[in-house]
């Protein structure tokens, strides 16, 4: 059996800060990854990173914002560790080599970003998050740490309510593997795949929720979901920065109707009023084919080609539009969990002893019910560190406990009879994209009850069909079908909580905005909601907010 | 046919022939077609989306981002390296069609593979590393070479501000900003032709990886990772193809880093044997032929050892090294051009690329 003293599960730039920390804490840490990890979804992020850097800024101010951007759901407490790190945790990237785009002065520059009363965005150029995920591979490489890649991990393995470990496919050879560990480090980022066109890779399939779901750790705000107002058709993002250029945005009257949504900012108002703005139109049967159209002919063709380059390119290559030609297809696309599984701030489950959750996967509550942009690679940051600094204290001051032989057996019984099933089923494709398309419809920007409703039995319609699945293919070399029919399994169980809360909370708060309530309700719904696994679907309970230092106000821009 | 997203206009229908291996199954690999109708606007990757998730589940091929930035869907499409995922499919279905073209033009017999008759759009792994399945390549020397140039900061002095920041001006950054944009790919690897005379050249990964760490201000250590890499199988192995800047999905211009790396590495005196040789090589070959020959280059350099010949397939396929070469007519043009430049008593060593 394999065995570490840490374990960590997904090598994005949260798991790998998380490795890189606990290594240096002395531990003996693995790293488990079910893709090499510069491929990991972190790549995606281009705009930046937070922290109060600034003469002028204060870690305080950075706190302010955040309370206020999460619309005040956010844990006060958390939230100032993480903006009190957020400088220093800058730095000691930028030692590791990351090489961040400056100011003429030298020092690390910093750009103005949605929600931030100052210009608090570290970035390199439009490749932040790459050059971040690139930055930490190359650390854990020159630290000699174990990967395990092309690894998938099926299940999160508790025993007396103590991780021991888990258990994992090697895909390269199809072999089951148990894993063994004192603390288990779990940092396998976001689920918003369970909606059509999400900006996410197409391996963000939260994995890690639903595993430590059925482990029976709760998940927390996980109805809360941040939609971006420009992606193209499959979702892969169009930077905001095109407007900021003078790109406008045109519905099937060739109307610019952002001018009556917000009068002054027009197409730069704030991220949730941009995508509601055009989620209405569309709704209205004012798009055009279920589109928005993001015109960037105003700004000129010679403009374009220089300040522009990578959206042109991203534009012809995945539409087969050139924008200096003709307007690009966009609608509002699904892209950021603010919720995920509980955790303090040190990324420690409080039910699972030896359990740690750290980036996109988890709910440490720093974001509330909408995130600053640049706020959630801090957050991967600041918290994958302390988690890593958790799990090797954790592993220093306990023994090794069994890994109950029977997980391997029980995972391995799972699938023989997956791949036993008789060959008329259905694959899971279907059943996947029938979920994401329903999500979007009725569980996306605009929310209402009766929608909300069918969503949720139509969910469970869908885990019914999925109870019966069938594989695709049998192989044990390299076998793509099999990873994907489970992550189809974790997207149902986690669209279902997606879809309760977004039925229970009656209020519209951040990213949540329902028709029939259209006023936050701080008075009922000033709280986390909680769904633990129960026998039929997620039990739902809710947990109280921290609030150290600002009570909640009216949120206006 | 996926649901079209955008109905007004007419969908792409594309013969993909992919190429197949499955070591489970203890066969050859083999051409296996697919006749597919996807959406206008698909990419490749997104056709073989579709395969893999409703024709086909054991189609096996690496996906990720689909947005050409994580690096995973290196593939041969029509025989050059390329991501599937900024691909357009209408574009390499056109490519398939004029190649189909000028074949029936030119009456030659084609392939005798049923899977690749007409106007296919082909599909292989990666080059250059062994195959897995399908798609699927084992990038493990790879991986190990990117590992070997020591892609991690070094600086014995660790200079900071009073604020703990190491400065570094926005020119200084600018300067290793296109080595940054390697995504790691292997799309030049596959089509370099010194790694495939030389299988343990370094590669141009590497040495993108490499510059970008040479030219970081923040690192003191240029000297000692030139040094490494002006040894053998390191930078002067390099025969100056530029198959490397043309496969780039990322646009680098791979060739010309490289270039920047040797310059550097004659700065501080580090011009190996092979270099020399490799030079020599280089003006010999224009002498003789009237123009540079990739593969006796990399086998005069002393690149391979038991003749680069047996170590390369036939002329692959046209495609990939931009045609067959015609004979230069005059030759002894060239050759008075070289004999002027070189001059009394030079060495032959080639200039600055
Ligand atoms: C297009 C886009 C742009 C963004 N821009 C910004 C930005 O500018 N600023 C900002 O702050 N945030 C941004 N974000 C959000 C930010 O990128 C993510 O929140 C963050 O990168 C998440 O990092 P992570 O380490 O938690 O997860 P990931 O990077 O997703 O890593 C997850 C890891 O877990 C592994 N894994 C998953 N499941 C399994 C399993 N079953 N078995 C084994 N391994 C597994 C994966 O292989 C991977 O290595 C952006 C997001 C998107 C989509
Ligand atoms: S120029 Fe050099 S590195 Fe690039 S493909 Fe040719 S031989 Fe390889
Ligand atoms: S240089 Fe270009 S082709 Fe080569 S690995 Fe990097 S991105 Fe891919
Ligand atoms: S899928 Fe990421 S580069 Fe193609």
């Amino acid at each position: 059996m394999i065995a570490h003293e840490v374990l960590i599960i997904g090598a994005g730039l949260a798991g790998m800060r998380a490795a890189i920390a606990a290594h240096d804490a002395g531990a003996d840490v693995a790293l488990v990854s079910k893709v090499h990890p510069v491929r990991s979804h972190t790549c995606c992020a281009q705009g930046g990173i937070n922290a109060a850097l600034g003469d002028d800024d204060s870690w305080e101010a950075h706190l302010f914002d955040t309370v206020k951007g999460s619309d005040y759901l956010g844990d006060q407490d958390a939230i100032e560790v993480m903006c009190k790190a957020a400088p220093g945790d800058i730095r000691a990237l930028e030692h590791m080599g990351c090489p961040f785009s400056r100011f003429e002065n030298g020092r690390i520059a910093q750009r103005p970003f949605g929600g931030a009363g100052f210009p608090r965005t570290a970035y390199a150029a439009d490749i932040s998050g790459f050059v971040l995920l690139h930055t930490m591979y190359e650390q854990v490489l020159r630290r000699g740490i174990r990967l395990y890649q092309e690894w998938y991990v099926t299940r999160l393995v508790l025993d007396d309510g103590v991780a021991r470990g888990v258990v994992a496919i090697d895909l390269l050879t199809g072999k089951l593997h148990a894993m063994a560990a004192k603390a288990v480090v779990i940092a396998t980022g976001p689920a918003s795949r369970i909606y059509q066109s999400s900006s996410n890779s197409v391996d963000c399939t939260g994995d890690g929720m639903g595993m430590a779901y059925r482990a029976g750790l709760p998940l927390m705000d996980m109805e809360f979901v941040q939609f971006h107002p420009t992606g193209l058709r499959n979702g892969v993002l169009i930077t905001e920065g095109c407007r900021g250029e003078g790109g406008i945005l045109l519905n099937s009257d060739g109307e610019r109707f952002m001018k009556r949504y917000a009068p002054t900012k027009g197409e730069l108002a704030s991220r949730d009023v941009v995508s509601r703005a055009e989620a209405t139109e569309i709704a209205e049967g004012r798009g055009i084919d279920g589109f928005i159209m993001l015109d960037l002919r105003p700004i000129g063709p010679e403009r374009i080609r220089t300040n522009l380059l990578q959206v042109r390119e991203l534009s012809m290559d995945i539409a087969g539009v050139d924008p200096c030609e003709a307007p690009i297809p966009i609608r509002p696309t699904p892209h950021y969990f603010m919720g995920g599984v509980r955790a303090g701030v040190d990324g420690r489950s409080p039910v699972a002893e030896g359990a740690y959750f750290a980036g996109e996967v988890s709910c440490i509550s720093v974001h509330g019910a909408n995130r600053l942009g640049g706020n959630s690679l801090l957050d991967a940051v600041v918290f994958g560190r302390r988690s890593g600094e958790a799990a090797a204290a954790h592993a220093a001051a306990h023994e090794q406990l069994p890994l109950p032989e029977s997980a391997v057996r029980d995972q391995e019984a799972e699938i023989a009879e997956l791949a036993g099933r008789d060959g008329d089923g259905e694959r899971q494709a279907t059943i996947r994209e029938e979920l994401q398309k329903l999500m979007f419809a009725k569980v996306g920007i605009w929310r209402e009850k009766g929608a909300l409703a069918e969503a949720v039995d139509e969910v469970r319609a869908l885990k019914e069909r999925y109870a019966r699945v069938r594989l695709g293919h049998a192989g044990a070399v390299f076998n793509t079908e099999l990873p994907q029919v489970l992550e189809t399994g974790n997207l149902l169980d986690l669209a279902e909580c997606v879809a309760m809360g977004a039925l229970d909370r009656e209020e519209s708060r951040g990213s949540h905005a329902r028709t029939d309530f259209p006023e936050r309700d701080d008075e009922v719904w000033m709280k986390h909601s909680l769904f633990t696994r129960g026998d039929d679907g997620p039990v739902c309970d809710t947990a109280p907010v921290t609030i150290t230092r600002y009570e909640p106000e009216v949120r206006t821009y | 046919m996926p649901a079209a997203d955008d109905p007004g206009v007419p969908p792409v229908t594309a013969a993909l022939a992919i190429r197949r291996y499955d070591p489970e199954l203890g066969d050859e690999a083999r051409w296996q077609r697919y006749e597919i109708e996807m959406p206008a606007g698909s990419t490749v990757l997104e056709a073989l989306m579709y395969v893999q998730e409703h024709v086909d589940g054991s189609l096996a091929f690496r996906r990720s981002c689909r947005h050409a930035i994580c690096g995973s869907c290196g593939m041969r499409i029509n025989g050059c390296a390329r991501l599937a995922c900024n691909t357009q499919l209408t574009a390499v279905v056109a490519e398939a069609e004029r190649r189909a073209a000028r074949r029936s033009a030119a009456a030659t017999s084609g392939d005798d593979d049923a899977a690749l008759a007409g106007a296919a759009v082909r599909i292989e792994p990666l080059g250059n590393m062994p195959v897995i399945r399908d798609l699927v390549t084992d990038m493990t020397v790879f991986w190990e070479k990117l590992r070997s140039v020591q892609p991690w900061l070094q600086s014995l002095d660790d200079r900071a501000d009073a604020d703990g920041e190491r400065l570094m001006t926005p020119h200084q950054y600018a300067v290793i900003a296109q080595g940054l944009l390697c995504v790691e790919c292997g799309a030049c690897y596959s089509d370099c032709i010194a790694v495939e005379a030389a299988p343990e050249f370094v590669g141009p990964t590497s040495l993108v990886k490499a510059y970008r760490y040479a030219y970081d201000v923040r690192d003191d250590q240029a000297h000692r990772r030139l040094h490494d890499l002006a040894g053998e199988h390191g930078m002067w192995e390099c025969t100056h193809c530029y198959v490397c800047t043309q496969r780039c999905p990322k646009h680098l211009r791979v060739r010309e880093l490289i270039g920047r790396l040797s310059e550097l590495a004659q700065v501080e005196g580090l011009c190996s044997d092979a270099a020399v040789k490799r030079s020599q090589a280089f003006v010999a070959g224009i002498e003789q032929s009237g123009r540079v020959d990739e593969r006796t280059l990399a086998e005069k350099a002393g690149a391979v050892r038991g003749g680069v010949s047996a170590a390369l397939p036939a002329p692959v396929s046209e495609m990939l090294r931009g045609g067959a070469r015609e004979p230069i007519s005059d030759v002894d043009l060239v050759r008075r051009v070289a004999g002027r430049l070189r001059g009394p008593g030079s060495t032959g060593a080639e200039g600055a690329p």
